[in-house]
């Protein structure tokens, strides 16, 4: 089943969501935050985001914070559903 | 349905022709709305880079807009009987024209739209569309080749059809829509595109457009790799992202040994010999000259 994960106010209503889908590009592994036709990947070993477009200064200050502060929750989501490919196997 | 205040008469007479953003920086892809005999409105409110936007109104402006397109255009018919004018009329048929009926079309009138352009896709009981607003963003949205708007999924063929932004299907097989350690399993009759075509969504299942694109379009894969940041272009790193993509693990290589494996995925051999990178190849699945690729 996909993860969704909770996105903080008002970003949740400005449509902002946060997911680790059943299938998923499995290396490396990453969380999606996604806005509309948009998706950054944040890489859960790099504790970065992993592509240069879209620009990481369209992502609010306030949500990047949240992806770090919570990439362990992220991690141990990501490592049940691709256990082969753990995030500290890298 | 009234003319908007941005409605435009043209020198040339082209009547009735609303005309939006215009980008000079490169060539733009024509969005064409077709409300003739419609009363549905669409909802592209943004200036869109690279994109003309124009709303075709009468039989006559129709034929215009249809005989001036150039390049690549999308076409957006609210209902099948939108261009129907072209129909009954002598017009050329060369283009890369894109035709989007947002109304459930007869499987013989598909057919005879498919003459007059490159691409159709049509409602059906069958094939999803995103919400109109959703697609309507997806539609001038500059990635809009790498988000998919609608799909369908064909039983008699265990296959997933689905639809970009840009028009142009994609056929990805059923049984690739899996993954043992999810709880959800996929409910292929309940297949929907979501997150503004980000997602693909069966039941509780859902793959992202990225991991569907990864696996099954070589130019996608070239593009994605060369904008990562992070990206290690090595024939190393591709064989790592394949083989757990493909959820090998090293010991499963015939004739080569898990050490080896592990050494060329940390480009540690600087120059794998051509048998060994055909077992390899082999093992993964995709061909030797594209395995540097992934």
């Amino acid at each position: 089943m996909a993860s969704e994960f909770s996105v903080p106010a008002p970003y949740d209503q400005r449509g902002w969501k946060l997911k680790i889908r059943d299938k998923e590009r499995v290396e490396p592994p990453h969380v999606s935050l996604l806005h509309k036709t948009r998706c950054w990947r944040f890489g859960l070993r790099e504790r970065a985001f992993l592509d240069g477009d879209p620009p990481k200064r369209d992502v609010p200050g306030r949500l990047f914070d949240e992806l770090v502060a919570r990439r362990d929750e992220f991690a141990e989501e990501w490592n049940e559903l691709y256990p082969e490919n753990p995030v500290n196997s890298g | 349905m009234p003319p908007s205040k941005t409605a435009k008469r043209s020198a040339a007479g082209r009547s009735k022709i609303e005309t939006g953003s215009r980008s000079a920086a490169m060539r733009p892809t024509r969005l064409v709305y077709l409300v003739y005999l419609s009363s549905r409105s669409f909802p592209v409110t943004r200036a869109a880079p690279g994109f003309e936007y124009r709303r075709v109104r009468t039989a006559r402006a129709l034929k215009e807009e249809f005989l001036a397109a150039k390049g690549q255009s999308i076409w957006i018919a609210g209902e099948p009987g939108a261009i129907a004018t072209l129909m009954s009329e002598q017009v050329s048929t060369t283009g890369d024209r894109r035709l989007l009926v947002l109304d459930e079309t007869e499987d013989v009138t598909h057919h005879l739209y498919s003459a007059y352009f490159r691409f159709v896709v049509s409602a059906s009981a069958s094939l999803r569309f995103l919400p109109v607003e959703h697609l309507a963003e997806v539609l001038v949205s500059p990635n809009r080749e790498e988000l998919f708007i609608g799909g369908a999924y064909d039983e008699a063929g265990d296959a997933i059809l689905l639809y970009r932004g840009n028009v142009e299907p994609l056929v990805v097989p059923a049984s690739w829509f899996t993954n043992a350690n999810s709880k959800a399993k996929p409910d292929l009759g309940a297949l929907a595109v979501t997150d503004y075509g980000q997602t693909v969504r069966f039941g509780e299942f859902e793959a992202s457009t990225d991991s569907i694109l990864y696996e099954f379009d070589s130019a996608y894969r070239r593009r994605a790799k060369k904008r990562a940041l992070d990206n290690d272009s090595s024939l190393g790193a591709s064989v790592r992202r394949l083989r757990l993509q493909r959820g090998i693990s090293r010991e499963d290589f015939r004739s080569l040994t898990a050490k080896a494996i592990a050494r060329i995925e940390r480009n540690e051999v600087a120059k794998p010999h051509a048998s060994t990178l055909a077992i390899i190849a082999r093992t993964l699945g995709v061909p030797l000259d594209a395995l540097g690729t992934y």
